[in-house]
């Protein structure tokens, strides 16, 4: 049974990871996407639709991506060009997402789709208990192995990731160096829409293998909140995405192996679980904040 | 370099080409003239000292050499070719390199990804590389500095290394410093000269903004003194000059000295002002002031030296009972308490709100006619006020936030240090202010004082506090690591408290 939490623990884990990682590429880059849910729930309608259509699992990732960056790209258009407030943008966003998947996702409730199914890596997936946790997945759980490392050197290794760390750090020493701290942030927000689609579309094309309204279910807002516990560090985004997804798969690995458990309690668990972290890191997470975030925090301003 | 103007240059025979000359430059800004027919010329291996009070254009004639704004008339030469920035990546191409006054690094990053960012290079940060190519040039300069540190952990005067390196590896061979040393102990004033004077050996020109004389005479090869947008002087060796002759030429008048009678300070039995223990976080939530004691007793004037960001504001905001302590204790007394905040725009303006209405902004109980407030009261009780601190503050019916900082500055003492009180609080009171109001500021304080409060002021200007204080409290790290009597007190010794080290 510990397996089988583990194991649901990664599966599940992988779409908070996408939208965590996304998130922490907009973040330090001095923008809070609190419509990253929303992101997720249209990368999860989009992708779904495009592998209903073209009958192509990876194309459908490649749809997810695009609809998370399209919303994205409306916030960093009102948050980046306009200044509106970040956090109106961010929610309206995602109500927004919420009515337009709702209205045009009713076609594709309980229609097939060629899903993405799990690839056991040989010889790895022998490997008594780390086999099954780790490497009997959907080709997108292997691919968010590689993501977060590969952000983490993007971020701190490379002059990219220099201009959106300063970008969220100090906006003002990019233009005194001769960059647009638009053209980044633009840059950093869409890019962090696309992570979020891709992890919408996870849900739909390789996790529940269907599509119905708001089957994102909070996970967005987890990955937001998670984004603050991990510092803004991808690497504990992935250790952190992985602990939530424990608690969503418990739900499941309890049904199943027939304990009775009050489902809407088991439901909570994930945000309760927030809470607890929340309440325990308290401010100490702030320490490590990106200087423009804390303005956005403190006076609700988006210079 | 268009080849005319390279035979232009070199048709000038018999002098060196200067690395900058500026010729005739004017700048306006609606109403003012913030530059008028300036100019200046700056020669391979000198420094050139350039000293104006606030306001006399010296911003603006840094900002048009530096590229952010262009000239409504003149010219500029680099290397005797005729020149126009128009960005400041423009200026620094043509080898001009400006540490500004509030240095412009990202204190999240690292020292080498600071300098990362201002050079040109491939897509992939080479840290380690570049780290190396740092230690090389802090070597050869003698600017000590941490390449992989993270500028949040640097003290300002690593800092201010740092961007010096920062601004010599991006190939300038003009070094234009503002105000360097205000915020520096005297002993790194005294290693920052010693960079100066490198560079200037080394074939490079440096700028040195500045309103310490003494700074100039010390340093300086020629000096150029800014007033009104206009040069007033500009000679060589200003070793030559008299502070007061420099002064003259800043101001335009002579200045008296401090003309204020200063008894001695009564008995100190019963404080104004005391912490013990004090200790409280700052704005990030790290313990910023680490266990204080300090007691300010009536008639005395403490000053509160150290370099900044050392503890300074949240012992002001302590004393005032804006900040809690975590530990220790703040007894404050129950006398009235005036202050002057740190950050005036951040803590006492409000924006849209009259200089008027701030007037009555300060507690104290308000002219009253029917429910609402009586204005022509107010209006009379600020001109007597007014009239009676000295300050000259600006129309009452402009809005604050609309006015300079120095202005902003003049409302805030003018309202604060109009009324008795019996603890007077004042972060950097003289912040923004020209030479007179700095005076008169200072006499103000030292009227408090007379009158028998008890006086907590903070300043990084140690000369400033050596005139005025009867002790200095001196921060280190969120410490007061000494008190220091100002009668025969020694800058050196203060210098080495700032810094962390015993007097």
């Amino acid at each position: 049974m510990i397996i089988d939490i583990l194991a649901g623990a990664v599966r599940g884990g992988t779409s908070i990871m996408y939208a965590g990682l996304g998130e922490t590429i907009s973040e330090r880059g001095g923008v809070i996407n609190l419509g990253t849910e929303g992101a997720m729930l249209l990368g999860a309608l989009g992708g779904y639709a495009v592998t209903a259509e073209t009958g192509n699992p990876w194309l459908g990732v490649l749809g997810g991506a695009l609809a998370g960056a399209l919303l994205s790209l409306v916030h960093a258009v009102l948050v980046v060009s306009r200044r509106a407030n970040q956090f109106a943008s961010g929610l309206t966003l995602y109500f927004l997402a919420l009515g337009v998947t709702s209205l045009f996702g009713v076609s594709y409730v309980s229609r097939q789709i060629n899903a993405f199914t799990p690839v056991p890596v040989p010889g790895l997936s022998e490997i008594p208990g780390l086999g099954p946790i780790l490497f009997d997945h959907d080709p997108l759980v292997y691919v968010a192995y590689v993501a977060a490392p590969v952000i983490w050197w993007v971020l701190f290794r490379t002059r990219v990731g220099l201009l959106v760390r300063t970008a969220g750090e100090r906006s003002e020493a990019l233009e005194v160096n001769g960059y647009s701290v638009r053209a980044v942030r633009y840059c950093a927000t869409v890019a962090g829409g696309a992570l979020a689609g891709i992890g919408g579309a996870h849900i739909s094309i390789a996790y529940a293998n269907s599509w119905f309204e708001n089957m994102i279910a909070g996970r967005g807002f987890i990955a937001v909140a998670l984004v603050i516990f991990a510092m803004w560090n991808p690497v504990r985004i992935m250790a952190g995405a992985y602990l939530f997804g424990a608690a969503l798969s418990l739900a499941s690995v309890l049904q199943t192996s027939g304990i009775a458990v009050n489902q809407f309690a088991l439901n909570a668990v994930p945000f309760v679980l927030t809470l607890v972290v929340l309440a325990i890191l308290g401010r100490r997470t702030m320490l490590a904040a990106p200087d423009e975030l804390l303005k956005v925090f403190d006076n609700s301003r988006t210079t | 370099m268009s080849t005319d103007a390279v035979a232009r240059a070199r048709g000038r025979v018999g002098k060196p080409a200067a690395l900058l000359e500026v010729r005739s430059l004017s700048k306006r800004f609606g109403e003012v003239q913030a530059n008028w027919d300036v100019d200046l010329t700056v020669l391979p291996g000198t420094v050139h000292g350039l000293i104006g009070e606030n306001g006399a254009g010296k911003s603006t004639l840094l900002k048009m050499i530096y590229g952010v704004y262009t000239p409504d008339e003149g010219r500029m030469f680099v290397d005797g070719a005729p020149v126009a920035p128009g960005s400041p990546a423009d200026a620094r191409a043509l080898g001009i390199g400006m540490v500004f006054q509030d240095l412009r690094l990202v204190p999240a990053l690292t020292v080498a990804e600071n300098i990362a960012l201002a050079l040109p290079e491939g897509p992939r940060l080479r840290l380690t590389q570049l780290a190396a190519r740092i230690t090389e040039a802090s070597e050869a300069y003698g600017l000590a500095v941490d390449p992989s540190a993270q500028v949040r952990h640097l003290s300002i005067g690593e800092r201010q290394r740092a961007e010096i390196l920062k601004v010599l590896m991006t190939g300038a061979r003009l070094v234009i410093l503002d105000e360097p040393t205000s915020v520096l102990a005297p002993q790194e004033v005294e290693a920052l000269f010693g960079v100066v004077a490198q560079l200037r050996d080394r074939g490079l020109g440096v700028v040195l903004v500045t309103h310490k004389l003494g700074e100039v005479r010390a340093i300086a090869d020629q000096v150029t003194v800014l007033r009104g947008g206009q040069v007033i002087l500009n000679a060589e060796d200003p070793g030559n000059f008299s502070d007061a002759e420099l002064v003259e030429a800043m101001v335009g008048r002579r200045v008296p000295p401090l003309a204020v009678e200063r008894a001695a300070v009564p008995p100190r039995d019963h404080p104004v002002l005391t912490l013990a223990g004090a200790t409280a976080l700052g704005d990030r939530g790290h313990v910023a002031l680490k266990g204080v004691d300090l007691a300010v007793y009536p008639g005395e004037l403490v000053g509160v030296a150290g370099v900044a960001g050392s503890g300074q504001k949240e012992l002001c905001e302590v004393a005032l009972g804006l900040r809690p302590v975590t530990s220790g204790s703040v007894d404050a007394g129950d006398g009235a308490a005036v202050a002057v905040p740190e950050d005036p725009v951040a803590d006492s303006v409000v924006p849209g709100l009259t200089v008027l209405e701030h007037m009555v902004l300060d507690g104290r109980a308000v002219p009253r006619r029917g429910l609402g407030v009586d204005w022509p009261a107010v209006g009379a009780r600020t001109a007597v006020l007014d009239e009676r601190v000295g300050l000259h503050m600006a129309p009452t019916r402009r809005t604050l936030s609309s006015l300079s900082g120095g202005n902003i500055q003049r409302v805030l003492l003018t309202r604060e240090l109009g009324q008795d009180a019996a603890l007077v609080v004042a972060a950097y009171p003289s912040r923004g202010l020209d030479v007179a109001n700095t005076r008169r500021t200072q006499e103000l304080l030292l009227e408090h004082r007379a009158r028998g409060a008890g006086v907590l002021m903070v300043s990084e200007d140690l000369d400033e506090l050596i005139a005025v204080a009867d002790r200095i409290a001196v921060m280190h790290d969120g410490h007061v690591v000494g008190v220091v009597d100002t009668a025969g007190a020694d800058r050196m010794s203060i210098g080495r408290l700032m810094l962390g080290g015993v007097a």
